[in-house]
């Protein structure tokens, strides 16, 4: 349960919540900077996350902040990127077990004090990061960006958006690309830093057994940020129309084909059908219990994972499936025609129950897991609508058959992709 | 049930066992305020007890994978679906099978007293017929392939198959597609009753549960052939040389860089608390010698030998013991070396003394942190359990641990003659 809440606005768009609960045993603390998904961007922001943790005044190496952290009672700082839609968000991360478990009244305050560290002290050498740590950790991205096709799955997936997407922002991946990365130095990405801290619109969410009026006074002391000119980003485009649905293989050494179909649901996560596109991709492809899962699995065999999921800032409905290469155009055509059933009403009463009972005990939990509630509560801040779990429930407990079956009409095929194996070798040496 | 409480102080949690008179022993670990309940039925049956000793006294071998292919036909039943039958209560149902164990697990916010009668029936009224055998075969398969295309589990099964020439936790879990297809109804079946006994099982509940009304619920869904079920089975496992298999494993895959894991196989035998203290003893050497406060690690990251994937496991039971260090590096084979060079110069110089303390500390904060989570306490609870030990006596451990205790650890389980090396690496012409 979540006891409490308090939203304050601390300085010009820099907005903090603050979430008590006194059923854990950490603390946790969010900082969210909010930036629109370009390619340059994405790039940058993804290698400024890695040059942050390098090095600051205070702690010159990874190493001094790593002994740090340690003495911290083995305090974890993150800081990373996330794509949510056509944004992209760029996030630090601290968590410290809660001061009731460790000998140590100030721990709320040293983390601040590292966190202030890290965003607002970094290390600087002529007016640029140093350049070793920019050079090293541009290799070290495009080393990540490359070892996305070691994970065949998720791979498979992100090919798929690629394909559909083309020309629209939400192609881009959350780290950009090797082309714009291998083209930042030092001194551009230090100047480009300096701009988004002002010029962003920054949430900081904080969620422990805390009181609200000693975060809020540390936190107004030690984090401050400069403020000017700040943007305002645009809704994203989830429109497109589909003259023919592009039907894509690709070859890779694989032993077990992928196969990804995209569709555009036409829903928008603002709409008052939105909660009935979560119920259609849910009785389509939500777990053991869907459509998908039991003709192609449970009855057919025909593979060991099958699921959809819905890509909610974008209203993109992805279905994805692990299969063998000849029975492709077998899988493609039973998940057309269970789309198919669901346009033309065939849904039982029971299986609406089953899905709705899922989402509801989903959003029923969420206050289970710190770092997962304050992620949905910032999701809920970015579609500039914060309500409240109670509410949302309701929204689903009256969602009807004839509004899925609505919805699911509107949803369209964009694209097929599938990868599928070439001859591998194999090869042992004592 | 025979009830008894224990507290402990440093975690601040208590945790109530209730015994049935037949030896199945129930576990409640009371946690207010949370909204999820998990509950877990738990036998001590994994993929590495392909051979065992049956009640005759006979060694009794079954095809690779049995363990794995049991726990999916659990969930056949007479009549209905069990997954639906969940899902209408509001609860998720599932599974999963380890080396030592197979564990059937939901969680709910609802209608938790029901969903645990549905869990305790079902695991305990399976529905196995050849049709049925059959059908999974497909299903079973693709799992397999799916795990072939991971280039994570191949560097690591590769590694343990260097290291066992005949410990079965060289296998995969999930057997192979020509093992899965050798398994029959009468082989499930005979593990089943076998395995599936009273003695051999646990359950585990964690969350805002009321432990009384748990046990009174145990208790009246047992039936009384699983109370009779008198079964403590015995593993057969083959006796491993004291050295390694192979020292070298590669294989060449699709990945954009090679994948390394260093293996160090224990050739001692240790159990219990023993067994335990030892691990976190090694794991503390791990953090000081690698972690990333490391001078090692800082050494390596900048030479760019290493990246964020750098990361160390210990794996401990009775059955094996070994340490794994791995990743993903362009320089393998130089790293290995580097690698063993820096664990003869600690051998020699000894560990910075600073650094056992903060990781020490290190340690107790991630450990406390981690009892935020239900799923996390639930699983180191079983795992440990599973093991023979206590993992809520993790802290008091922890404090006992000296300097001393671990070099002595140390300079015993890291010889550079009982580690492998496996790699998985690309081609060669096909670089990103």
């Amino acid at each position: 349960m979540i006891n409490k809440m308090k939203d304050i606005e601390i300085q010009e768009k820099v907005n903090l919540h603050l979430l008590k609960s006194d059923k854990f045993k950490t603390d946790l603390i969010g900082i969210y900077i909010k930036r629109p998904l370009k390619e340059k961007e994405a790039s940058m922001n993804a290698l400024l996350t890695r040059v942050l943790e390098r090095g600051m005044n205070k702690y010159r190496t990874a190493q001094k902040l790593n002994i740090h952290l340690d003495g911290l009672y083995g305090a974890i700082l993150v800081s990373d990127v996330h794509k949510y839609g056509e944004k992209h968000v760029f996030q630090f991360k601290m968590q410290i077990p809660d001061k009731r478990y460790v000998p140590s009244d100030d721990i709320f305050l040293e983390s601040i004090d590292t966190l202030n560290e890290m965003i607002n002290h970094p290390l600087i050498i002529k007016d640029g990061f140093k350049e070793e740590y920019v050079e090293q950790e541009k290799k070290n991205l495009i080393q990540t960006i490359r070892s996305l096709k070691n994970d065949k799955s998720s791979y498979a997936i992100r090919r798929c958006i690629e394909v559909m997407c083309e020309g629209e922002p939400f192609k881009i991946s959350q780290n950009g690309s090797i082309e714009k990365i291998e083209s930042i130095d030092a001194k551009e990405l230090y100047k480009y830093y300096r701009e988004i801290l002002k010029t962003s619109p920054i949430d900081i969410c904080v969620i422990g057994n805390i009181d609200f009026d000693y975060v809020e006074a540390v936190i107004r002391k030690k984090l401050k940020f400069e403020r000017e000119n700040i943007i305002s980003l645009e809704r994203e485009n989830i429109y497109k129309l589909i003259d023919e649905v592009k039907d894509i293989e690709e070859e890779m050494e694989v032993e077990q084909g992928k196969l990804t179909l995209g569709f555009r649901t036409n829903t928008s996560y603002d709409s008052l059908d939105y909660e009935a596109s979560v119920l259609f991709t849910t009785i389509l492809g939500g777990g053991a219990n869907s459509k998908l899962f039991n003709e192609i699995r449970e009855e057919k065999s025909l593979s060991y994972y099958i699921y959809a999921k819905l890509e909610k800032h974008k209203s993109i409905l992805l279905i994805t499936a692990g299969i063998n290469t000849k029975d492709k155009n077998q899988v493609v055509d039973l998940i057309k025609s269970n789309v198919r059933k669901i346009q033309e009403g065939v849904i039982t009463e029971e299986e609406l129950e089953i899905a709705k009972k899922s989402i509801i005990s989903s959003l029923e939990s969420k206050s289970d897991y710190p770092n997962s509630f304050i992620n949905y509560y910032y999701n809920q801040l970015l579609g500039n609508q914060v309500i409240d779990i109670e509410k949302l429930i309701k929204k689903y407990q009256e969602v009807t058959i004839e509004e899925i079956v609505s919805v699911s009409k509107k949803t369209k095929l964009d694209t097929i992709h599938f990868i599928k194996g070439k001859e591998k070798v194999t090869t042992n040496e004592n | 049930m025979k009830i008894k409480h224990k507290y402990y102080k440093s975690i601040d949690e208590k945790i109530i066992i209730g015994e049935h008179s037949s030896g199945l022993k129930v576990f409640v670990l009371p946690k207010k305020d949370f909204r999820k309940k998990h509950a877990y039925f738990m036998t001590k049956y994994g993929s590495i007890y392909n051979e065992f000793i049956d009640d005759a006294g006979k060694i009794v071998k079954k095809p690779e994978g049995i363990a794995h292919f049991l726990e999916h036909k659990i969930f056949e039943e007479d009549e209905g679906n069990i997954f639906e039958k969940f899902a209408l209560l509001g609860a998720r149902v599932n599974a999963f099978t380890k080396f030592d164990a197979t564990a059937y697990n939901f969680s709910t916010v609802d209608n938790f007293y029901e969903s645990l009668k549905l869990l305790i029936d079902f695991v305990q009224k399976p529905h196995i017929t050849d049709e049925n055998v059959e059908k999974e075969k497909g299903i079973i398969e693709q799992e397999i392939k799916m795990y072939l295309d991971n280039p994570d589990w191949k560097v690591y099964f590769n590694a343990l198959k260097a290291m066992y020439e005949k410990n079965p936790v060289r296998e995969d879990i999930a057997g192979s597609v020509e093992s899965i297809n050798e398994i029959t109804k009468d082989d499930l079946m005979e593990c089943y009753n076998y395995f599936y006994s009273p003695k051999n099982m646990i359950i585990f509940v964690i969350g805002d549960v009321n432990y009384e009304h748990v046990f009174e619920t145990v208790e009246s869904e047992l039936t009384k052939e699983f109370i009779e079920r008198d079964y403590e089975p015995e593993l057969v496992i083959g006796e491993e040389k004291a050295g390694v298999n192979q020292k070298f494993i590669r294989e060449t895959n699709d990945v954009s860089q090679p994948k390394f894991i260093y293996a160090f196989k224990e050739v001692k035998k240790y159990e219990s608390e023993e067994l335990f203290k030892r691990a976190i003893a090694i794991k503390i050497a791990l953090i000081a010698l690698f972690g990333n406060s490391s001078p090692l690690y800082k050494e390596l990251y900048e030479l760019g030998w290493i990246d964020e994937s750098f990361s160390t496991e210990h794996s401990f039971n009775k059955f094996f013991i070994h340490t794994i260090i791995g990743g993903e590096s362009d320089y393998p084979d130089q790293l290995y070396k580097r690698v063993i060079q820096e664990i003869n110069q600690v051998k020699k110089s000894g560990f910075n003394k600073e650094d056992l303390i903060r990781i020490k500390r290190k340690f107790t904060g991630r450990y406390i942190s981690s009892f935020n989570s239900l799923q996390a306490i639930a699983s180191l609870f079983t795992n440990y359990y599973i093991k023979g030990m206590d993992s809520f006596k993790y802290l008091d451990l922890l404090e006992e641990i000296t300097y001393e205790y671990i070099l002595e650890v140390f300079d015993s389980h890291f010889e550079e003659k009982y580690s492998v090396v496996s790699i998985v690496e690309s081609d060669g012409d096909d670089i990103g």
